[in-house]
């Protein structure tokens, strides 16, 4: 074991990672082929096969290995099954799979030597679409043939010549569905080169200088092939019981700050940082992803992509049985959530059935079924109505007083977290301005000018008047407050 | 310009969420629909669109009945910029994006080029027009959206809960673009739970609730004369609720009448 | 049959297509397709499912036509219908009378289905009716915008595309924060329990015995040893 370096010099770097784009990625795209079928068009009564031009699609974004293709394309004909999309099930639970083999065999073969190009077209979609859907039509009338015993002529002249055409309206829908996902894909940069190093911090002996549940410090972070930090030299603590909220401009760092607190930063987003995070005294680098959960909760933005089962009930428990909890335990904490978050008696409720807000609500207490000390809320109000946040922020703020969960919240909608938050951090370009109580750093931001739309119109109301020359006994953090103020002020 | 009589609508037959709805809207006018969830202000615009079709009722456009009308043939006079606008963006470049809209209507080449390049200019965003859209902050595609409605040469604009999700600067800047397309001669009519943007940039608030239309006439009216405003799912915004409490100032529409006038009266002290 | 474990019921289905591709005369296979018929309708399934089986029937009879047509005996043209529906309506039972979290604990634990594909396949039904929902949004956004499903070929294909490509761009951006929420959550672990209880009892390997029993003597009678 190392002595304990100076954590100022710490520095870690780590590829991109991820290791489940595969299965969302698919996921996704089976979804979404399900529902093509309903919006599909078709010639002369021939329609794509969306199914096997999605998974295509997923195959070439994701290169998964052959034995995750066929699986794949086992889940697709799985799903067709059990949409009533399948008129054969034995002929769809070998045929997809031996479509998406054929396109991850093609995808590797022929992706190695290079992109074909036929001026700008790129031919090579066109060439897996086509030859995909050869393959796993073929099988599908071949098991057909076989097993209802179908005269040969009927094979040969009809069920081929369907297999081929079907294959070739699949060979121009794959690229228009291809093109356009790996323009996203390479955009939003998605696109994983394995290249890079990946440091390890495993067998040192890395100690917090402070003793807070959340020890952000002498913390910069640089994206892959980054030349400027996106966060530059941070020190922060978040103590037991605390009630933060972090904002600032677009742009400045706040997500990413979120995401080094549960290690995403570097781990799955790639990239080189220094100094250090630590969560419950632990360093970030030295824990898995997985296990610092346990510890710390983080709801993002989007939370309903968060929600991957069908009802309320296994949603809670799927963080709880991926650990291998016994069935008792999960019955247990499953209950205690429902209890804390307000969804009591919905565990049978379908997911899809479930507006919004309450979906926010799932979203918080999946996060909570592992029990952390701390949760984290990324930008939660940005879909909510005023009265969704108002109720979200009630939820929050019960979370914090009553069941001492420490809390840490970005967001840009001030006026309505603020009655429930004992401190506030201004980030701008990667750094802290200010990390005080609410109103020290809602007056900062007015006399440096930074940010000020996010104020809450009534502080700064509040600000101009004092400047003129009314003396006010509390500072207007909300409308009753300012009242009060006026009142005293008038009489 | 556009007039509604005597609207009924209900997604679920015998179950009405509105009926006998009238009104009629000018140009140049900023019309807030509010009202409680569930109430029918969306409903109501979505009505004006031909996303619904009425039970009952007709609807006019310049004198012309448009009852029967689908929506791509409305939008040609109404154009209608949703919540969320990143549900309708598939182009790769802003410019093309924006095209879409005169394409479908059958302009030539060169006039889609001509009327793409104003709508940019008009919404601030000529300098996205080779920008890809999936990669915008939110503020930035609502105004493709907006651009992509005034290709389509639209007279009117209806806005879904446009600044729901967006900062302060956003919103802002929102309202500025909305207000200077308003005196260009346009008729916004804004759906909006933000009783601050009602009482300081709307002439016109139409609020639905009890199945019908509740109120239809000024903010001010609406914030100082209605007692109801619980019961509608409105609240008064801050800057009249804070004139409320200090005698003698009187309506305010925003906090900054209200921070002029109570300097004013320290002068006068 | 909701009393029996959803293995007994894969067993079940896998047993009577089985025993449909030994049986191969006409009358053979219309009895086993009333028993079917006789078990869907004392499940009830009958009634709450007859879209499906009515479906798949027309698919049956269409195979036997295009047998007949196709060069093949009027017995064979039966055979391959009445084949064709045994095989398919028996799916019925499985899946109407299956809860999916069930299912997919007894594809894992009990058809050693490794864990990840079982995820997949619920996850996706579960985004299937959001982008059924998100799919007519993007419809109506693009109509306001003059789109009109009219036109010739090449103009209904390009306002297809301008729905599916909305649709692509938004599902496959959220394919990223699903990734990393899915570590946050601790998927891809070995140790996976579940919930949901599936083990085998008395009933199921009664009837395990009993369809054992069954295609024996089925596959006894297709050798002529027996009737």
């Amino acid at each position: 074991m190392e002595r304990g370096k100076d954590v100022a010099k710490l520095v870690y770097t780590h590829v991109q990672g991820g290791q489940f784009r595969w299965v969302t990625v698919s996921t996704l795209m089976l979804a979404l082929g399900t529902i093509l079928h309903l919006v599909s068009p078709s010639v002369a009564g021939v329609t794509p096969n969306w199914t096997t031009a999605t998974y295509c699609v997923a195959i070439h974004l994701t290169r998964p290995t052959y034995r995750q293709s066929v699986g794949i394309g086992l889940v697709a004909a799985l799903i067709n099954v059990m949409t009533s999309k399948s008129a054969f099930p034995y002929g769809n639970l070998f045929s997809e799979p031996a479509g998406a083999l054929t396109c991850a065999i093609l995808v590797s073969l022929l992706g190695r030597m290079g992109s074909f190009k036929l001026g700008k077209l790129e031919l090579l979609p066109f060439i897996t679409g086509f030859l995909s859907t050869v393959a796993s039509g073929g099988v599908f009338v071949t098991i057909l043939y076989w097993v209802l015993g179908l005269p040969t002529a009927v094979y040969v002249n009809a069920m081929w010549p369907m297999v081929l055409m079907v294959s070739l309206c699949n060979g121009i829908v794959t690229p228009l569905l291809y093109v356009p996902a790996k323009h996203l894909f390479a955009r939003r940069g998605y696109v994983t080169d394995k290249m890079g190093t990946t440091d390890s911090h495993e067998g040192l002996i890395i100690t917090p200088a402070h003793d807070a549940k959340i020890s952000i410090e002498h913390f910069n972070y640089y994206y892959t092939k980054a030349t400027t930090p996106a966060i530059k030299n941070i020190n922060l603590q978040v103590n037991e019981g605390d009630f933060l909220v972090v904002t600032g401009p677009a742009g400045c760092g706040k997500s990413t700050l979120c995401m080094a607190m549960t290690g995403a930063v570097p781990k799955f987003y790639g990239g080189r940082m220094e100094g250090m995070v630590f969560v419950n005294g632990k360093a970030t680098t030295q824990v898995e992803i997985p296990d610092l959960a346990t510890e710390i909760g983080v709801v993002m933005a989007d939370y309903d992509t968060q929600l991957v089962t069908m009802t309320v009930g296994e949603e809670v428990a799927f963080a709880m049985e991926n650990r291998g909890y016994s069935p008792e335990q999960i019955k247990e904490r499953s209950a205690a959530v429902f209890k804390q978050v307000g969804l009591e008696g919905m565990e049978e409720r379908k997911i899809t059935s479930l507006s919004g807000g309450q979906r926010q609500r799932l979203a918080i207490a999946s996060v909570l079924a592992t029990d952390p000390s701390i949760l984290v809320l990324d930008e939660p109000t940005s879909s909510l109505d005023p009265e969704g946040t108002a109720e979200l922020y009630k939820l929050v703020g019960t979370l914090n007083r009553e069941h001492g969960i420490t809390v840490v919240v970005i967001d840009h909608d001030l006026h309505a977290v603020l009655p429930y938050a004992n401190r506030l951090v201004l980030m701008v370009d990667g750094e802290i301005r200010s990390d005080a109580d609410v109103p020290t750093t809602l007056r900062y931001m007015y006399e440096h000018d930074i940010y000020v739309d996010a104020l809450p119109s009534i502080f700064v109301t509040y600000l101009r008047l004092e400047a003129a020359g009314y003396t006010f006994p509390a500072p207007w953090l909300s409308v009753a407050a300012a009242k009060k103020g006026l009142t005293s002020v008038v009489h | 310009m556009l007039e509604v009589k005597h609207l009924r609508f209900g997604y679920v037959p015998g179950k009405d969420i509105m009926k006998d709805v009238s009104f009629t809207i000018g140009k140049g006018e900023f019309i807030a629909v509010g009202g409680r969830n569930g109430c029918g202000k969306t409903t109501v615009t979505r009505l004006l669109m031909g996303l619904e079709t009425p039970v009952e009722g007709t609807l006019y456009y310049k004198g012309d009945d448009i009852t029967k009308l689908s929506p791509s043939e409305r939008g040609r006079f109404i154009g209608y910029v949703f919540q969320q606008p990143d549900r309708q963006m598939f182009r790769p470049t802003v410019a093309e994006e924006v095209a879409f809209g005169p394409e479908q209507l059958g302009y030539t080449k060169s006039e889609v080029k001509e009327i793409t390049e104003d709508a940019l200019a008009r919404t601030g965003i000529s300098h996205l027009a080779k920008s890809y859209p999936p990669s915008l902050r939110r503020g930035e595609k609502q105004r493709v959206a907006i651009a992509s409605a005034l290709a389509m040469k639209s007279q009117i604009l209806i806005l879904d809960e446009p600044t729901s999700g967006q900062d302060g600067k956003e919103t802002r800047e929102m309202l500025i673009l909305l207000e200077e397309l308003r005196s260009a001669g346009l008729t916004i009519v804004l759906v909006t739970h933000d009783m601050e943007i009602i009482a300081s940039h709307c002439t016109r608030a139409i609020i639905m609730g009890y199945g019908t239309k509740a109120f239809d006439g000024t903010p001010e009216e609406l914030f100082t004369k209605r007692d109801d405003l619980y019961e509608l799912g409105l609240t008064k915004p801050p800057c009249v609720e804070l004139a409320q409490s200090v005698p003698g100032i009187g309506y305010c529409k925003s906090m900054k009448e209200f921070e002029e006038r109570m300097m004013a009266r320290r002068e006068a002290l | 049959m909701k009393q029996l474990v959803p293995f007994t019921k894969i067993i079940t289905t896998m047993a009577v297509s089985l025993w449909a591709i030994i049986l191969h005369t006409p009358s053979e296979l219309a009895v086993l397709l009333i028993a079917e018929l006789v078990l869907l309708a004392v499940t009830g399934l009958l009634h709450t499912q007859y879209k499906v089986v009515f479906t798949l029937a027309v698919f049956a009879i269409f195979l036997a036509v295009v047998q007949y047509i196709g060069g093949g005996t009027l017995e064979s043209a039966y055979v391959t219908g009445l084949r064709m529906l045994c095989m398919t309506m028996v799916f019925i039972v499985l899946l109407a009378t299956t809860r999916l979290q069930d299912l997919t604990a007894a594809l894992v634990t009990q058809c050693k289905i490794p864990y990840e594909y079982a995820f997949m396949f619920t996850a996706a039904l579960r985004f299937v009716p959001d982008f059924i929902t998100e799919s007519k949004a993007v419809q109506e956004a693009q109509a306001c915008r003059g789109m009109a499903m009219k036109g010739n070929i090449v103009k209904r294909l390009q306002s297809y595309g301008s729905v599916i490509q909305p649709l692509l761009l938004k599902s496959l951006g959220r394919s990223e924060t699903m990734a990393l929420s899915l570590e946050l959550r601790g998927f891809g672990n070995k140790k996976h329990s579940f919930v949901a209880k599936v083990g085998m009892r008395g009933k199921d390997y009664a009837v395990v015995i009993v369809l054992a029993v069954i295609t024996v003597a089925i596959i006894a009678y297709s050798r002529g040893l027996i009737g």
